[in-house]
């Protein structure tokens, strides 16, 4: 074949073409941002969400690295990072602890920490590394502890424990970063000389001193995320050193969990949801593409019959087209990319505080602008086909003709002898383009489907069952990190300053304590097969159970929901009873499966003085659930207890497990609870520590004793925090108003689409009908019947689109939110149609003002002029 | 008795040296029930004085009077009422509501004024027309002669002062055109309804009472009722 160079003329066809449609091109550049901008916001939040996740759970486990080495020496450090098989090491050493008294509630950790372990444990620092030796980097949290502002250059002088001796340092800050409250604690950074000149020699020899000050963590990084345990293990052994604990040459070693468990749970999830949010995306921004193009397509039949008579190839009125579309691309995608990264980015931060009330990171992730225009220019071309092919395949006799309008319609009687109403002449004419019609239908419906489905479920949400699930009683004082899910018996007890402040407040009316034993674990008597938490229990008779044990004041067990058995206060006080708590599914239904004593059964609990692994036991068999010896066999008893003293309890009844009445942890084979009194009876001086104190407050003073809490426990005793019906309504309202948020700018966009679309049908419409107009109006139809009958175009297009979107609404109600709301304990599903309902006077307005504005501004010239322009 | 009336019109497009007088003082009348052509070549302004007699445009100077009625002087939306109720229009390419079926489109301008359609007229008129079977097809499955026949009844539907036809056989054959011009010809005697047809075919000019020559925006030949033969 003879290859002709007609590119040029094909491109400046081209150009003449895209320059005699201004109106057009600006419609279809809006779209083309539009679809950008939904795809790069997608995007954009996406990975900057995945990002948070994954940092957040390597930030739960340490940081990024693979694996690492632990208390290793310089030494050591230098033989076993030159192991081929790692890819990348950071290096960090342990310090030493700042002994400031403002920074007990925020323990800071010293360390120096090499330009890759930064890298790894996601410090971004604003400011500089230490490199001098009195300079230090602190943590956003600590800084504010210490009442500093966060700003590089300030000086800071801080008692830091080396274990053999304190010493007070003047330091100065060369940076700062922002500080994770999901730890407990935050680290500092110091530099290599402070290492040097305090901590000169020490950490060489863990093994036989345990001295870590002065020690290096290898954080190591292999080529890939596969066989991470294998690995490290042959990078210990091939150093020559063991990877047996206790021997002198063994070296302690630990593998990143957040790795191993990205199980694929929940992986197909989020895959189709991706799967579907690009779908909607592309479908919302081919419908107004497509429909764009379509109609310039048919508007320029001519020009392309034209070119087909003088000799221009199919292929090359593609190429024209594409051209064009790419053209329009060129301008609309970038404004696109960097609104729909905006978008992102504003979006992002709201959407992570309430997905994981953690920091949110922003993905700067190239992806995200390859992926937006790729999907962008998808959409864009997959919108130009048909269009394209019409106008290549159309022959040039029939260009002539062709007006896109009366072609499709093929309808070939009609049974009425009623006459010509006006309504029923608009009804007609939207059935003469019926795909251009149900595209616009679609497109204005989509928009609406979302928006329901997204008030929908907000209006599912159930305020009293998300209070109730997480508070059952008006107000629950702790320590803080209670209500981190961090509490541990051995301290932070509420103190008695706090409650009785409290209790002296006007509106209190009653409370009562929980307490937990102090540093004495009590175990339960039991025999059978048990399930609990993921592990199974074989017990044989005289075997024991942890046992996790409250003593709670009567105001308390007042409050318990007994699933089983009554509670009688009279009896229980008596200390020959307990009860038995049992947890509650997502749903709120307590699972009692899991009790594993009944009503009326009698157990014995026993202190335990010591406990620990059986000398058999290997490791934990996470198949087996069980603990297993060398050769992978469960072993029967693999704690091994001694025992203190013991007493029979009857159980009185169950109760449900709930936020407030317990640790917040769970993993114990049973909890009991007993009489504050008797729970002091396990304690030899009697101490027992107070873990939380329940309230109940009168509800017309609950603002002021809100307000008082509030003031407490971020002045008076900024360790002390509290929980009430108030906090928590607060955080329902926002989760509220987020989903609302997102979910509104999302349909807006959408719905701004759809709109276009209908005004780009309409419009082409009375375009493509100018001529008919001229003549009905030539025959007796006045401007004003004219317009009538626009009107009524536009509200049969409102009445298909609320059929449409109703349907939809529904549809989407009770296949997709209806099974979200059942399987969540905070969701009661009902169905609303309110927002498209009330979005009705709106599109009204909308579908009756723009067929006029069109109308207006399309047909200008007399009627002469409009019937001599088909002639 | 004139049913139509024109006085020294002029329609002028442009203005000054560049000025072009489609119509160069056209004045003539037609009686009640008279079947005229007017001829001309084409640029003679025939179209022009087509649309000034149905009010679809504005004369530059002089007055044209339907019915008694002078239609310079009615606004815009009064004049579409008029036409609807006092003017029928045949136009060359038939102008059919694609949408509407046959019955429905010849009863649209009596509808359009918001009247019940005088069903025996009607069916009438359909019958004569021969659009008996056809009365429920839609005007794209009709050939052009019958999509004109329907445009004739339309025309007449309404029981108009006036008929204007625009060269209603301009995209005919020739034995299609001799059925229309039959049917327009019967039409005007059956039902006394007056008639201006607009032509540059000599021969179908010749079917009229009266034959009026334009050439140059002026009348050279049969402005006056009764002033030329009959």
């Amino acid at each position: 074949m003879l290859r002709v160079n007609n590119r040029k003329t094909v491109r400046r066809l081209a150009g003449k073409s895209y320059k005699s449609n201004e109106k057009r091109n600006r419609t279809a550049i809006i779209a083309i941002i539009l679809t950008t901008v939904l795809f790069s916001a997608f995007f954009t939040i996406g990975l900057s969400l995945a990002k948070s996740l994954e940092y957040n759970s390597m930030r739960l486990s340490g940081g990024m690295g693979h694996a690492s080495l632990k208390y290793l020496s310089d030494k050591q450090y230098d033989e076993l990072t030159k192991n081929p098989l790692i890819k990348k090491v950071g290096k960090s050493y342990f310090c030493g602890t700042m002994e400031d008294g403002v920074l007990i509630k925020r323990p800071v950790e010293l360390n120096y920490k090499n330009k890759e372990d930064i890298r790894q444990a996601f410090m971004e620092i604003n400011g500089e590394a230490p490199v001098e030796e009195n300079e230090l980097v602190l943590d956003s949290i600590a800084l504010d502890m210490l009442g500093l502002e966060h700003k590089a250059g300030q000086k800071i002088s801080l008692l830091v424990n080396f274990d053999d001796h304190t010493e007070q340092v003047e330091f100065t800050l060369s940076g700062w970063y922002e500080g994770d409250p999901v730890f407990n604690s935050s680290i500092g950074l110091v530099s290599e000389a402070f290492k040097n000149k305090y901590l000169a020699g020490r950490g060489q020899k863990y093994n036989q001193d345990y001295d870590a000050y002065g020690s290096c963590n290898a954080n190591i990084m292999f080529q890939n995320s596969s066989e991470i345990e294998e690995r490290i293990q042959q990078v210990i052994t091939e150093a020559g050193y063991s990877i047996e604990e206790g021997k002198e040459n063994s070296i302690a070693y630990g593998v990143n969990w957040s790795y191993i468990s990205t199980g694929t749970d929940g992986g197909r999830e989020t895959k189709i949801a991706v799967a579907a949010g690009l779908l909607l995306i592309m479908l919302t921004g081919y419908l107004i593409i497509y429909n764009i193009f379509q109609i310039s397509v048919i508007r320029d039949i001519r020009f392309y019959g034209l070119l087909k008579t003088i000799g221009t190839t199919g292929n090359q009125i593609r190429r024209i087209l594409i051209y064009q579309a790419l053209r329009m691309s060129v301008l609309g995608i970038p404004i696109g990319l960097v609104t729909g990264y905006g978008l992102g980015l504003i979006l992002t931060p709201i959407i992570a505080a309430e997905m994981y009330g953690k920091r949110a990171f922003l993905s700067r992730n190239p992806l995200i602008f390859a992926g937006a225009v790729l999907f962008s220019l998808i959409t864009v071309f997959i919108s130009c086909i048909k269009p394209a092919r019409i106008a290549s395949r159309i022959s040039p006799v029939e260009a002539v003709k062709y007006s896109g309008v009366e072609k499709s319609y093929l309808k070939k009687q009609k049974r009425t002898t009623h006459g010509a109403k006006l309504y029923k002449m608009a009804f007609s004419n939207l059935g003469r383009n019926k795909k251009r019609t149900v595209i616009a239908v679609i497109s204005m419906s989509l928009s609406l489907i979302l928006m329901n489905m997204v008030f929908c479920l907000s209006s599912s949400f159930d305020l009293n069952l998300f209070i109730k699930r997480f508070i059952d009683v008006d107000y629950q004082l702790a320590e803080a990190s209670y209500f981190n899910s961090d509490y541990s018996q051995d301290e932070d007890p509420v103190s008695d300053e706090f409650i009785k402040a409290f209790q002296s407040q006007q509106g209190f009316v009653d409370g009562g304590s929980i307490y937990t034993n102090y540093s004495k674990m009590l175990c339960v008597e039991a025999e059978g097969e048990f399930e609990q938490w993921g592990l199974h229990y074989s017990l044989q008779k005289g075997d024991v159970a942890e046992a996790e044990v409250y003593g709670m004041d009567s105001f308390v067990l007042d409050s318990l929901k007994m699933v089983e058995g009554e509670f009688d206060a009279e009896k229980f006080a008596t200390g020959k009873y307990v009860l038995l708590g049992v947890a509650t599914d997502d749903q709120g239904h307590p699972e009692m499966e899991t009790a594993c004593f009944h009503t009326g059964d009698n157990i014995k609990l026993k202190e335990c003085t010591k406990s620990e692994l059986a000398p058999e036991v290997e490791q934990y068999d996470m198949e087996k659930r069980a603990y297993v010896d060398k050769e992978g066999n469960v072993v029967r008893k693999p704690i091994l207890y001694e025992f203190g003293s013991e007493k029979e309890y009857e159980i009185m009844g169950i109760y449900e497990l709930s936020w407030t009445n317990m640790d917040r942890s769970y993993g114990s084979f049973a909890v009991f609870s007993m009489p504050t009194s008797e729970l002091q009876k396990w304690s030899e001086d009697g101490r027992i520590n107070r873990m939380s104190y329940l309230a109940e407050g009168e509800d017309e003073l609950e603002t002021q004793l809100d307000g008082f809490l509030e003031q407490y426990t971020s002045i008076v005793e900024p360790t002390m925090n509290y929980a009430s019906k108030k906090v928590y309504h607060a955080e329902f309202d926002q989760l509220k108003s987020i989903l609302v948020i997102v979910g509104s700018i999302l349909s807006g966009i959408i719905g701004f689409i759809g709109i276009l679309n209908f005004i780009n049908s309409v419009s082409t419409g009375i375009i493509a009908r100018k001529k008919e107009f001229a003549m009905l109006r030539s025959i007796g139809m006045t401007v004003k019947q004219l317009k009538k009958m626009l009107v009524y175009e536009g509200i049969y297009y409102l009445a298909f689109t609320i059929m449409f979107s109703v349907s939809g609404v529904l549809v989407t109600s009770f296949t997709m939110i209806r099974p979200l709301a059942d399987s969540l304990s905070f969701l009661i599903f009902k169905l609303t149609l309110a927002p498209v309902l009330l979005a009705v006077p709106v599109l009204a307005i909308i579908t009756g003002i723009i067929p006029l504005v069109s109308y207006r501004s399309n047909v200008k010239k007399t009627v002469v002029e409009l019937i001599r322009d088909g002639e | 008795m004139d049913i139509l009336v024109t006085k020294d019109l002029i329609k002028q497009y442009g203005k000054g040296e560049m000025a072009v007088h489609a119509l160069d003082g056209i004045s003539m009348n037609v009686e009640k029930g008279e079947f005229v052509s007017v001829v001309g070549t084409s640029g003679s302004g025939k179209s022009t004085l087509l649309h000034m007699l149905g009010g679809l445009d504005k004369a530059t100077s002089g007055y044209v009077e339907v019915d008694g009625k002078e239609l310079s002087k009615l606004s815009d939306d009064q004049l579409t009422i008029f036409r609807r109720r006092k003017i029928g229009f045949v136009f060359q390419n038939y102008n059919l509501v694609p949408v509407l079926n046959v019955y429905e489109n010849i009863v649209l301008p009596i509808e359009l004024d918001g009247n019940q359609p005088d069903k025996e007229y009607i069916e009438k008129i359909i019958e004569m027309l021969g659009l008996g079977k056809k009365v429920n097809n839609l005007p794209s499955q009709l050939s052009g002669g019958q999509q004109q026949r329907v445009a004739i009844a339309r025309a007449v539907a309404a029981k108009p002062a006036i008929v204007l036809a625009d060269e209603p056989t301009g995209n005919l054959d020739s034995k299609t055109s001799q059925d229309v011009l039959g049917m327009l010809k019967i039409t005007s005697e059956k039902f006394g309804q007056t008639i201006v047809m607009i032509t540059h075919n000599e021969e179908i000019a010749q079917l009229a009472d009266r034959i009026i020559r334009i050439e140059d925006g002026r009348i050279v030949k049969g402005g006056e009722a009764n002033a030329t033969g009959k």
